[in-house]
């Protein structure tokens, strides 16, 4: 029930108490890590909901997880974390906070998925596009998916624009499954 | 080269090209799945997402926003948890939860989300979009019950009428027939159908068995009642989601008949099951739980879906400003429609004082109670006349049923009482043997076969009989075949004088005079 208050006070708590030892980019950068890990390998959420593993076992995965070398701020509000058995919370936390530190910073966020490499110029011209737009850092990730078949998805914060082929064929089909319903909206 | 026009871009081909590519590109917003469990999934991200609002995974897979945190959004999935991995996108509608509804759907055998279930396609047509959650009409486009729903059954008709618009709870525990009344009340309305005066029926199986429902299905269509019937399934095997849902859907239908002047009736088929499906989707939302581990607003759950049945008042220019119309609805509403709910609730034991059975009754505007130990005797339906009431439908019996049975019930309590003693054997006086030999024969009169419902005339005809003790010297184990000859003489005879005279609403010296004399000749042939 209070999944949302409990990440957003752990977070707002950690990116306070980074900022005061200058280590937001460092630990920003970490918890990216620590959140691709979370989304690599789904065992590491099981592990943390698991009851018998004991808290250091726990605290050990996640510097793993982390690629090993953890910034001792870091490692201090995961004691803090684990103390306060609110481990499971973890992946909103360090979502929560990534949320944060992006808006702190000015940083938004952007990913580009294609279906081939994009060239250099294509991705500076999207750059330009959107910091003329919205006049601030951009921090964009490029996918290639050969999937989408062709065209391009975009996806800005929690927006995203999608021109793949894929989806305008699953569009065009659902069409046509529609074609003899009218629908009074 | 490059800047010489080609043929293809005239401007005027340019424009038509346009005009046919509905290219659908446009911002959507995505969240992303963080935990997905037992139909309930956790997304990140949708930070506008509204309460009830269907969202839509790439697969096709939807899901409905019961949950909003301050940074997650807990939502119930309407398919296969399996479908759904952590890491999903999953993008918003901006529409809240909903049906399509329309004529075509008559007949046919749904999914909560409107999809058909009975392999004759998909359902076509013009439909509109019709809100599962919608809020109830308010006090003044409502009116008060006043035209009778006829069930065919002639222990409810005479003692528990029911009206158009009102809430009566089918209980009983597991195998007394609820499910029956509520069968029998559909094919019932057949008779309206044929006349053009529909009762359109929405029949909703909530957790039951695919079997249950194909039978159903049979007997529904076997008795010619599925032109003017919808069955709305969500069985044992779906996600607890659509079960939920379930009811909303039958009450969105039923909406569109009562919001379009016309009268629906729609059985709730049980809410029990919807009661343990919406635990099990708190418990797992992770909503504090109250008594009997259900979540705080679960009699909100049940009073906000039967608080939808209701009477629509005559008067058009009222009944158009009716609130929260969906926008489909605009310019299509009339007043005087009707939705009436029958919701049945199983009891463990004949424990009516358990949670959910006290809610709903309290809820409802009277209940039906149907015990073990009646239906066991022999006398179906087994409705406990005792504890069995009807708060408003009174008002809405016809005059000659009134006049006829109108003291049935308290006369039946009154045996009862009297049946008692007589167990204990010894001499009675002649008033008490005759109490005890009325009731005796009322008792086998109010029994009923399965899927054989009367018109209300034949039913204030035959209880005439049974009130003025014309039956005393007929045996009890005659009195079924004094009721079908009874009623056969006076169907091929005296339709037009008995029997239309009372449908009209009329029952006076000279109807009684002719239905006694008819009695009394057929009495001595036993």
């Amino acid at each position: 029930m209070n999944t949302g208050l409990i990440s957003s006070r752990y977070a707002l708590a950690f990116i306070d108490y980074a900022q005061e030892g200058n280590a937001s980019d460092s630990i920003y950068l970490e918890v990216k890590t620590l959140l691709k890990s979370f989304s690599l390998y789904k065992e590491l959420n099981n592990m943390l909901h698991n009851p018998i593993l004991s808290q250091s076992q726990k605290h050990e995965t996640i510097r793993v997880a982390m690629g090993g070398n953890v910034h001792p701020m870091f490692d201090k509000f995961l004691t803090l974390i684990l103390e306060n058995k609110r481990e499971k919370q973890l992946q909103f936390i360090a979502l929560k906070f990534i949320e944060l530190y992006r808006e702190r910073n000015n940083i938004f966020s952007a990913k580009l998925i294609s279906a081939v490499d994009v060239d250099t110029a294509t991705e500076q011209k999207l750059i330009t596009m959107v910091k003329n737009e919205k006049n601030v850092r951009l921090e964009l990730e490029k996918e290639i998916d050969p999937s989408i078949l062709g065209g391009f998805i975009f996806e800005m914060d929690s927006l995203r624009w999608d021109g793949s082929i894929s989806s305008q064929l699953r569009r065009m089909r659902k069409s046509f499954a529609d074609k003899n319903k009218r629908i009074v909206s | 080269m490059s800047d010489n026009i080609k043929v293809s871009e005239v401007s005027e081909i340019l424009r038509l090209q346009l005009q046919g590519i509905d290219s659908g590109v446009q911002f959507d917003e995505v969240g992303t799945v963080l935990q997905v469990s037992d139909g309930v999934a956790r997304i990140y991200g949708l930070k506008k997402a509204e309460a009830n609002e269907l969202l839509e995974f790439e697969n096709g897979v939807k899901a409905i926003v019961m949950n909003l945190e301050e940074d997650n959004v807990g939502a119930v999935l309407l398919g296969p948890t399996s479908y759904i991995k952590e890491g999903d996108s999953v993008k918003r509608t901006k529409r809240v939860a909903s049906i399509h509804v329309g004529e075509s759907m008559l007949g046919r055998v749904i999914n909560p989300l409107g999809e058909a279930l009975d392999g004759k396609g998909d359902i076509i047509g013009e439909l509109l979009e019709m809100p599962l959650e919608r809020k109830a009409p308010g006090v003044i486009f409502r009116q008060p019950v006043n035209e009778p729903l006829q069930t065919g059954l002639k222990a409810i008709d005479a003692m528990i009428p029911i009206g158009r618009g009102q809430r009566e709870l089918i209980i009983g525990d597991r195998q007394t027939g609820k499910t029956s009344i509520a069968i029998d009340t559909i094919i019932n309305q057949k008779e309206n159908y044929e006349a053009g005066n529909p009762v359109y029926c929405i029949y909703v199986a909530i957790g039951q068995k695919g079997s249950t429902v194909a039978s159903i299905l049979n007997t529904l269509e076997e008795y010619g009642a599925m032109p003017y019937t919808v069955i709305v399934a969500a069985s044992a095997s779906d996600p607890a989601a659509l079960q939920y849902f379930a009811p909303f859907a039958g009450a969105a239908i039923g909406e569109f008949f009562r919001d379009t002047g016309r009268h629906a009736l729609v059985v709730y088929d049980d809410l029990s099951k919807q009661a343990v499906a919406y635990r099990e989707v708190s418990l797992i939302l992770r909503r504090p739980s109250g008594r009997e581990a259900y979540p705080g607003d679960i009699f909100y759950l049940h009073s906000r879906l039967l608080e939808r049945a209701a009477k629509i008042i005559k008067q058009q220019e009222v009944a158009e400003q009716m609130n929260d119309l969906p926008a489909s609805l605009k310019g299509r509403v009339k007043g005087g429609g009707s939705l009436t709910a029958l919701p049945v609730i199983e009891t463990q034991a004949g424990d009516v004082s358990a949670y959910i059975p006290t809610n709903v009754i309290s809820i409802t505007d009277g209940q039906i109670f149907l015990d073990t130990d009646l239906f066991n005797q022999g006398n179906r339906p087994a409705i406990n006349v005792g504890i069995s009431v009807s708060r408003v439908g009174g008002n809405a019996q016809i005059k000659p049923m009134k006049k006829v049975a109108g003291t049935l019930k308290i006369d039946q309590a009154q045996f009862r009482e009297l049946e008692a003693f007589t167990k204990f054997g010894g001499d009675m006086d002649p008033v008490t043997a005759m109490t005890i030999n009325k009731g005796q024969k009322n008792s086998r009169l109010l029994v009923q076969s399965l899927h054989e419902p009367l018109s209300v005339e034949k039913q204030v005809a035959i209880l005439y009989c049974g009130t003025h003790g014309l039956l005393s010297d007929v045996p009890l184990n005659s009195v079924p075949d004094f009721q079908k000859e009874f009623l056969t003489v006076l169907q091929l005879k005296h339709q037009a004088d008995v029997l239309d005279v009372i449908k009209s609403g009329v029952i006076n010296d000279e109807v009684s005079g002719i239905i006694e004399d008819l009695a009394r000749k057929i009495a001595q042939e036993f």
